[in-house]
């Protein structure tokens, strides 16, 4: 077995993902994908829709696993972790931006961003500090912060969505189409707080877009088509 | 995720649907009153009966009916007898002292009442064979009659010369034991058989013997060897219930067992019920908003929350709801304890009480959180096992 490269964050090795959907049909989604994505990559996926972009990223994620094939998140291999261990990579090291935003309603903006640090096991350090570090870092008006999301407008929405991300300081952080409900200005302004994160953090940054505007973005971008993936 | 945010966490979500779970909890308040209200009441019971059986003061045996001397005699004889007493009511004499008037039983009795009766004499002394002899006026008291001739006349009832029907007595005496139990009277005054024949009774024949055993085990036997004596005596079949009664303080206790176990009984399945629907509607309402709330859980699990995050979450909530609704319950009880305790004084039946007490707030407690527990942990184990990828999917 090749070793892992210690440069690499993520590294799928001939992953294929199949869903059973009755007990005779399955539905293969991604087929041998062997890819190597390196610590501070700007990365975009691109691809029809339909192609399997979005299970592609719930693996990288942690949130779905390989049907076969080895999945390495830095030097874990993710494939021989449990349910706990996965939690924790996806509390301390790995962040999520949908594209339908996923805020919890009940809960203040301010709340919102929280909710990753008080799954934190091992936190220690002040909520409110780091939370308020994060709202300033997206760029999100501090008059909203005590807002309910449902007071926000859609690119307000995703700025805070960043800030939950960003708020327990990720290594990885994955976006599905982001910017897929936003306009095309507001989308530019979230494409921007997401490269500005890259450059200034060199957090890995994995978006996958339809928008052909992200390519000249990023440092490198991965196609995928029926499953199989091109550079 | 520490506790005290998966407090805040829940209670949270409780209040984003006040009417749903005000509705749930409806069902523990009704059953965790039901519970307590029986426990309550259980517990004001078997005071009472405990009181009762204190007054119960006929030693093991006690026989009523139309008794003669010969009666009384022949029951002393029995070698199964340690000490037996003939006592006869004294009604309608008004009773008056340091001019009052006051509501008094009075009880001419003959025998060895000390053992009988088991009697400890407070204060003065007892009356014994001389004074019974010589037909002394002299009378003995109960303490509740002392206490409130205490209090109303800031005099000791022992030594005061007291008018019984219009004759005088000697208080000589104030013995241990208040008066029976349902009795609306402020005490008892006993005096001998022989000095007020003829004045304030005018019948010899008693209405009550007492029988004190020497083995009290053998209550029941010797029960019936007393009927049967009794009813020879009278030609009539040995187990006649016609003219003489026996009662045990043994067939009391029972009885009395009986009858508030039966009710304890009914409140206990009604409370049961009640818990066990309110626990089904409270397990209802968490599997409900688990299945509401799979998107939101899937994201919760996607930021971090580990499967005891979310469990603890749900079970939290689910306990939340029972325990509020068990407050209530138990609050209910107290306060419909406190009109009942004050329309049952008020009826006179001050020695009937409900009583609401720590056990009873703790054991409450504890059912309703047990509840909260066993009903939630279904719906908290299926949120807990929500895949991610899944529940975010859902619509
Ligand atoms: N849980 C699932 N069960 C069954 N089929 C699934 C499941 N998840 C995805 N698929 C199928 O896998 C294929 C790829 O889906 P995926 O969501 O990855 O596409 P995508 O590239 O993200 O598309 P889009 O650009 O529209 O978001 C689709 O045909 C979809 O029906
Ligand atoms: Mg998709």
């Amino acid at each position: 077995m090749e070793a892992i490269s210690e440069n690499s964050i993520i590294t799928l090795k001939h992953v294929y993902k199949e869903f059973v959907l009755s007990k005779t049909v399955t539905a293969s989604v991604l087929h041998d994908i062997t890819l190597t994505i390196n610590k501070g990559e700007l990365v975009a996926i691109v691809g029809p829709s339909g192609s399997g972009k979005s299970t592609l990223m719930n693996i990288i994620g942690c949130l779905d696993t390989p049907t076969s094939g080895t999945y390495h998140f830095g030097s874990h291999n993710v494939g021989t972790l449990d349910d706990d261990a996965l939690a924790e990579l996806r509390s301390v090291a790995i962040s999520f931006i949908f594209q339908s935003f996923h805020l919890l309603q009940g809960k203040t903006v301010f709340q919102n961003v929280m909710l990753p640090l008080q799954y934190q096991q091992g936190f220690t350090g002040s909520y409110t500090e780091r939370v308020e570090e994060a709202l300033k870092e997206s760029a999100l008006p501090e008059d909203h912060w005590h807002h309910r999301p449902n007071q926000l407008s859609g690119g307000q929405r995703q700025r805070v969505a960043i800030a939950r991300a960003l708020v327990a300081h990720p290594e990885l952080l994955l976006a599905d189409e982001p910017t897929g409900n936003l306009d095309s200005k507001t989308g530019e302004s979230v494409l921007d707080a997401l490269t500005h994160l890259n450059k200034t953090f060199g957090t890995t940054v994995v978006i996958v877009t339809h928008d052909h505007a992200v390519e000249k973005l990023v440092d490198r971008t991965i196609t995928i088509k029926d499953g199989v993936i091109f550079e | 995720m520490k506790l005290r945010h998966i407090i805040q966490e829940s209670s949270q979500a409780l209040r984003a649907n006040i009417l749903r779970s005000s509705l749930t909890i409806i069902g523990i308040v009704v059953g965790i009153f039901a519970v307590t209200a029986m426990l309550a009441l259980g517990e004001g019971l078997s005071q009472n009966i405990i009181g009762r059986i204190s007054s119960f003061s006929q030693g093991d045996i006690s026989v009523q009916g139309s008794l003669t001397t010969q009666d009384l005699a022949w029951v002393t004889e029995q070698p199964y007898t340690k000490a037996a007493i003939g006592t006869v009511s004294v009604s309608g004499a008004d009773v008056i002292i340091g001019g009052e008037d006051y509501n008094v039983t009075v009880s001419s009795i003959v025998g060895d009442f000390m053992t009988v009766q088991d009697f400890s004499i407070l204060t003065g002394t007892m009356f014994d064979f001389k004074d019974i002899e010589f037909r002394e006026q002299v009378v003995v008291a109960t303490t509740d009659l002392d206490t409130k001739v205490r209090e109303d006349t800031g005099r000791a009832l022992v030594g005061q010369v007291i008018s019984i029907g219009g004759q005088q007595y000697e208080v000589i005496g104030v013995v241990d034991i208040e008066s029976a139990g349902f009795s609306r009277t402020d005490g008892t005054l006993y005096v001998p058989y022989q000095t007020v024949l003829g004045t304030l009774t005018n019948t010899s024949n008693f209405s009550t013997i007492g029988v004190s055993l020497e083995d009290s085990a053998f209550f029941e036997v010797a029960g019936k060897h007393i009927l049967a004596g009794l009813n020879t005596s009278r030609y009539l079949a040995s187990d006649s219930e016609d003219l003489f009664q026996v009662s045990t303080a043994q067939s009391i206790i029972e009885s009395a067992q009986e009858t508030t176990s039966m009710i304890s009984l009914f409140l206990g399945i009604v409370g049961g019920i009640a818990l066990f629907v309110g626990g089904i509607g409270t397990m209802n309402m968490m599997l409900t908003t688990v299945t509401e709330r799979t998107k939101e859980i899937g994201l919760r699990k996607a930021i971090g929350a580990r499967r005891r995050d979310i469990l603890l979450q749900i079970l939290v909530e689910s306990v939340f709801l029972t325990s509020l609704g068990g407050i209530i319950g138990i609050a209910l009880t107290w306060i419909l304890a406190q009109f009942a305790n004050q329309a049952l004084s008020a009826s006179g039946m001050s020695t009937l009480s409900v009583v609401v007490s720590a056990d009873v707030v703790l054991l409450a407690t504890v059912v309703a959180v047990g509840v909260g527990v066993v009903f939630g942990l279904y719906p908290a184990n299926n949120a807990s096992k929500l895949q991610p990828v899944d529940a975010l999917r859902t619509e």
